[in-house]
């Protein structure tokens, strides 16, 4: 055979069985992937609402028992879930905002009248890892756990450095060192769940 | 056939190191080894990517036609690398989550195709395979090492599992990358002087 059209089959062939054999390993892991998903996002509202005891070492069935029995799920145009805390509603959804390299999607709870914010999580972020990825560790998201938010729309909850954040009604967290544009980024996305989101969100509870 | 399997094994790990003597695989091994957990899973993937990737080329070698070879070389590696990914999402979805991008970067790892146009393109598929799984192994031995030291200062921890007293002020450096730099120098210029003087 004429080697240059032997050239052109033989990728064309190889890659089609390639191709054949990873759309079947995908078919096939699809249904646990998806599954692996959902239940990481539901650990994510679970830690957000602050219902487990301890929420590094749950396990799974306790987190699927825990978002069927606790957390209520109301869906619309924002999906909003709500938890009954002794009597007193809190309310959590999803913000998507930009980051330094990439959208950042975070899981915000606030008490029921809006005037704190209950927790965070970040679901998916892109932040260089090490510095604006930090946003992920335990320290900084427990940080704004029962924060008092402030009236001044650009700065809902400010995220600053080099200032006294102690005090949960002073609407200030601690910045991550190294990460200014990152720690920017989570008080535009704050601004934005409180000022458009939070308003339309509680409407819908009510 | 001059090479033994034997020594074809022992060569990738020690003598034709890829990290140490052929400084390949430099990014990743840079990149993950700020835990120790990440790293073992980095070395494993490596290890199951090179060795079937030089099964696959060295058993297709006769029929690869020259011109196309490396483009084939990519796409064989390219399909191991996205089983790899599919699995550790299904299976291991915390680590997966860990290693993030850096499971899909195993397709630019150096080693892979320096042993697929090396080796597996002129040498039978079980030698191959040998030799796909101790480059791997090689490469895994010097990012533990690597991982090793900067686990423990880092964080005060080997695996995880907290082994520096408790008064003890983790360095951050190592957890961030410039510490690995120095650490992979430092590596590279000790294990390379007696490997140097031989010759």
């Amino acid at each position: 055979m004429n080697a240059r059209l032997y050239s052109v089959v033989f990728t064309f062939v190889l890659t089609t069985i390639f191709v054949l054999c990873l759309a079947g390993i995908n078919a096939l892991a699809s249904g646990t992937i998806e599954k692996n998903e959902q239940l990481e996002f539901q650990r994510s509202l679970v830690y957000v609402f602050n219902i487990a005891e301890d929420i590094d070492s749950i396990s799974d069935e306790k987190i699927l028992s825990l978002y069927g029995n606790r957390i209520e799920e109301i869906t619309g145009d924002q999906t909003v879930y709500v938890v009954n805390k002794d009597g007193s509603k809190e309310l959590a959804f999803a913000v998507q905002s930009p980051g330094l390299w990439g959208t950042i999607t975070a899981l915000v709870a606030f008490n029921e009248g809006g005037t704190k914010i209950t927790g965070i999580d970040f679901v998916s972020h892109s932040e260089t890892p090490g510095l604006g990825g930090r946003i992920d560790e335990v320290l900084f998201k427990e940080q704004f756990r029962g924060e008092r938010i402030s009236s001044d729309p650009s700065a809902r909850v400010a995220v600053v450095s080099g200032q006294d954040t102690d005090s949960k009604e002073d609407a200030r967290v601690d910045a991550i060192t190294g990460a200014t544009r990152t720690s920017e980024s989570v008080q535009i996305l704050l601004n934005k769940a409180i000022n458009s989101v939070l308003p339309v969100v509680r409407e819908v509870v009510e | 056939m001059a090479e033994s399997k034997k020594t074809v094994f022992l060569a990738n790990i020690w003598k034709n190191n890829p990290v140490i003597v052929q400084i390949l695989g430099i990014c990743s091994a840079l990149a993950v080894t700020n835990n120790l957990t990440n790293t073992l899973i980095m070395g494993v993937g490596l290890i199951f990517v090179t060795a079937f990737s030089s099964l696959t080329i060295s058993a297709l070698r006769r029929m690869i036609p020259k011109n196309v070879r490396m483009m084939v070389q990519v796409l064989i590696i390219a399909t191991y690398v996205i089983i790899l990914d599919i699995v550790l999402k299904a299976y291991l979805p915390s680590i997966s989550k860990a290693l993030g991008p850096y499971v899909g970067l195993i397709i630019t790892n150096c080693i892979i195709m320096g042993r697929a146009e090396a080796f597996a393109q002129s040498h039978g598929s079980v030698l191959s395979f040998l030799d796909g799984v101790s480059a791997g192994i090689g490469y895994s031995l010097v990012l533990l090492a690597v991982a090793f030291i900067r686990e423990l200062l880092g964080f005060g921890t080997v695996f995880g599992v907290r082994v520096m007293p408790g008064g003890f002020t983790p360095w951050v450096i190592m957890i961030m990358a410039p510490s690995a730099f120095f650490i992979l120098g430092a590596i590279i210029w000790i294990a390379r002087t007696p490997i140097v003087k031989k010759k």
